[in-house]
């Protein structure tokens, strides 16, 4: 049984005005436990309401949603309770941030939760841990951390709640090219401990190429490709005509193709490098 | 001819609590211009100072010490305030903060109304405006139906209206999708070639810095490389300890020679790249 199971979801935004649109249009899929996905699409794509009707934000208008095959919309009691099964961390978390400390505001949800002060105390040092935020930064006003460890420190607060999945809508966005790399690895070493569940929103091609075992793509509010990054990046112009791209490495790989350089497909900065030299080696070339 | 100073920084500090006992400068002695016509482009990590560069340039901001000019005018002098914004524009990351009507044309139209120009007037510079964002079809659509990059252009747009010499653009493109990217992008670099817009760049993509005339890259508020993208984007070590990295064409270039290749160095472009595997293809 998939961990997460979507079916046949669709929500509408503004009925009965002559404003209403159809967000999200008869989604379905599944995601197994361990697997980390990424979802992209362009703006008003409609990627935000999924998110929130994954986690018992925005119950859908038709469809289910199945958490360990329990329908998360059963009633009230489920649909709360499935906001800290699944962590869902908003695009700029951290101008969510309000504590006076960063250690109360990463305990924001454990409290909620109803845990106790032991427990909440000890999921803070771990979440803390997780996220790559220093201890001695646990007394500080988040308010005076770095751009990138607010971010963390506000990804820290969904950890806390140690969900069975863990969604981040754009983590990356307006992160200078450090933060980013350490959002990253952040995310690829909570799966590789803890074997979590992740679903990621995102707006960069190389992004998804780099961590994702899956990806989902969507258009004008439905599901129209579902994927590993090979299969996803290989349909070039299908993904442009929806106002996507291909990662820039696979680009230069298609560039030199068209010149008549046979080359296998790369997607990753590793992989086109490796494909890249070969190239030169292959036929005794070097 | 040697091309004027439009913006210039001498010795600029700014802190934003001045009555600190130890006031956190957010600029400590920045000293730097942007030439008429120039396409300068500012790189940093988050809370290096780019931002603070940004709304000094057109007078939101005063400096603690120091002297920012524009077109010749100290923006500390009040007389020439309103002159300072009309003549140095600034576009903000986040398009849904900077529309303020529900139709395009209005939204383009409000920065005209408050300088009080007559009708006619104001309606050429819209048109004018929505024009170079190509964005004249649109015109008459809801703002908040526009996509993400849609909304870039019309708050372009809405500058544009204001026939500013410069435009400051802080992180334009850091909310948006491939093809919003690539639009405001193709915008920007249009306004500055075609209607000699000078333009001053704010980006944490460094595939965009790519292209610039001149690259300034700020550290901890300071000023800490200037110089040409192939001058900055070789002094890899420096730009990994500010917080940035290489264009991905560059890192493809490092990774080839790392791993044996004799790729040549100071590989910027998609093009050059090809140019210079293919070269390296014949030879061998």
């Amino acid at each position: 049984m998939p961990l997460l199971e979507v079916q046949n979801i669709s929500f509408g935004y503004g009925h009965h005005t002559p404003f209403e649109v159809q967000a999200v249009k008869d989604i379905s899929f599944a995601i197994e436990k361990g697997e980390c996905v990424a979802v992209i699409g362009h703006t008003g794509s409609g990627k935000s309401t999924l998110m929130q009707m994954l986690n018992g934000l925005l119950k859908p208008e038709s469809g289910q949603v199945l958490l360990n095959g329990e329908n998360i919309y059963q009633n009230k009691k489920t649909a709360a309770k499935a906001r800290f099964q699944v962590g869902l961390c908003f695009q700029y978390p951290e101008y969510q941030l309000f504590a006076e400390t960063c250690a109360e505001d990463i305990a924001f949800g454990p409290k909620n939760m109803g845990l106790s002060p032991e427990e909440i105390r000890k999921r803070v040092l771990l979440a803390s841990e997780i996220v790559g935020l220093p201890a001695d930064k646990l007394d500080v006003s988040p308010f005076d951390l770095s751009g990138g460890q607010k971010r963390r420190c506000a990804i820290a607060g969904v950890i806390a709640m140690q969900p069975e999945i863990l969604i981040l809508d754009e983590p990356t966005a307006g992160l200078d090219p450090a933060g980013r790399e350490e959002i990253l690895s952040m995310i690829g070493r909570y799966r590789k401990d803890r074997g979590a569940t992740v679903l990621i929103v995102t707006h960069s091609m190389e992004t998804a190429a780099a961590i994702a075992d899956r990806i989902l793509v969507m258009n004008g509010g439905r599901l129209v490709l579902s994927g590993s990054p090979e299969e996803i990046f290989s349909e070039s112009e299908a993904l442009l005509e929806m106002g996507l791209d291909i990662p820039s490495f696979a680009r230069i790989i298609l560039a030199l193709r068209s010149r008549g350089v046979e080359l296998p497909s790369a997607y990753t900065l590793k992989d086109a490098a490796r494909v890249l030299s070969d190239g030169l080696r292959g036929g005794g070339r070097l | 001819m040697e091309q004027k100073d439009l913006i210039s920084f001498q010795n600029v500090y700014y802190a934003y609590e001045e009555e600190a006992e130890e006031p956190a400068y957010a600029l400590k002695n920045v000293t730097f211009s942007v030439k008429e016509g120039e396409f300068l482009f500012i790189l940093g990590h988050n809370g290096s100072g780019k931002s603070t560069v940004a709304k000094l340039a057109n007078g939101l901001l005063l400096p603690t010490s120091g002297v920012v000019t524009v077109d010749g005018a100290d923006t500390k002098d009040e007389n020439a305030q309103m002159d300072v914004r009309k003549k140095v524009g600034v576009v903000f990351q986040n398009p849904d903060n900077q529309i303020v009507a529900s139709i395009v044309e209005e939204d383009v139209a409000f920065g005209p109304e408050n300088l009080c120009l007559p009708r006619e007037e104001i309606r050429a510079r819209v048109d004018e405006a929505l024009r170079s964002v190509d964005m004249t079809e649109k015109r008459h659509a809801e703002t908040y139906r526009l996509s993400g990059g849609q909304k870039q252009r019309v708050a372009i747009a809405g500058v544009i209206a204001m026939r500013p010499k410069c435009i400051v653009f802080d992180e334009p493109t850091a909310m948006l999708d491939p093809k919003g990217r690539r639009a405001v992008l193709h915008t920007i670099r249009d306004l500055n070639t075609r209607f000699g817009i000078t333009v001053i760049l704010i980006t944490h993509f460094m595939e965009e810095a790519a292209q610039a005339d001149r690259i300034l890259v700020l550290n901890d508020a300071e000023i800490a490389l200037e110089g040409r993208p192939r001058e900055v984007f070789s002094e890899y070590e420096l730009l990994l300890s500010c917080g940035l990295e290489l264009p991905d064409t560059a890192k493809l270039g490092k990774a080839l020679q790392e791993s044996g290749v004799p790729f040549p160095d100071g590989i910027l472009s998609p093009d050059e790249f090809l140019e210079a595997y293919m070269r390296l293809r014949k030879d061998h």
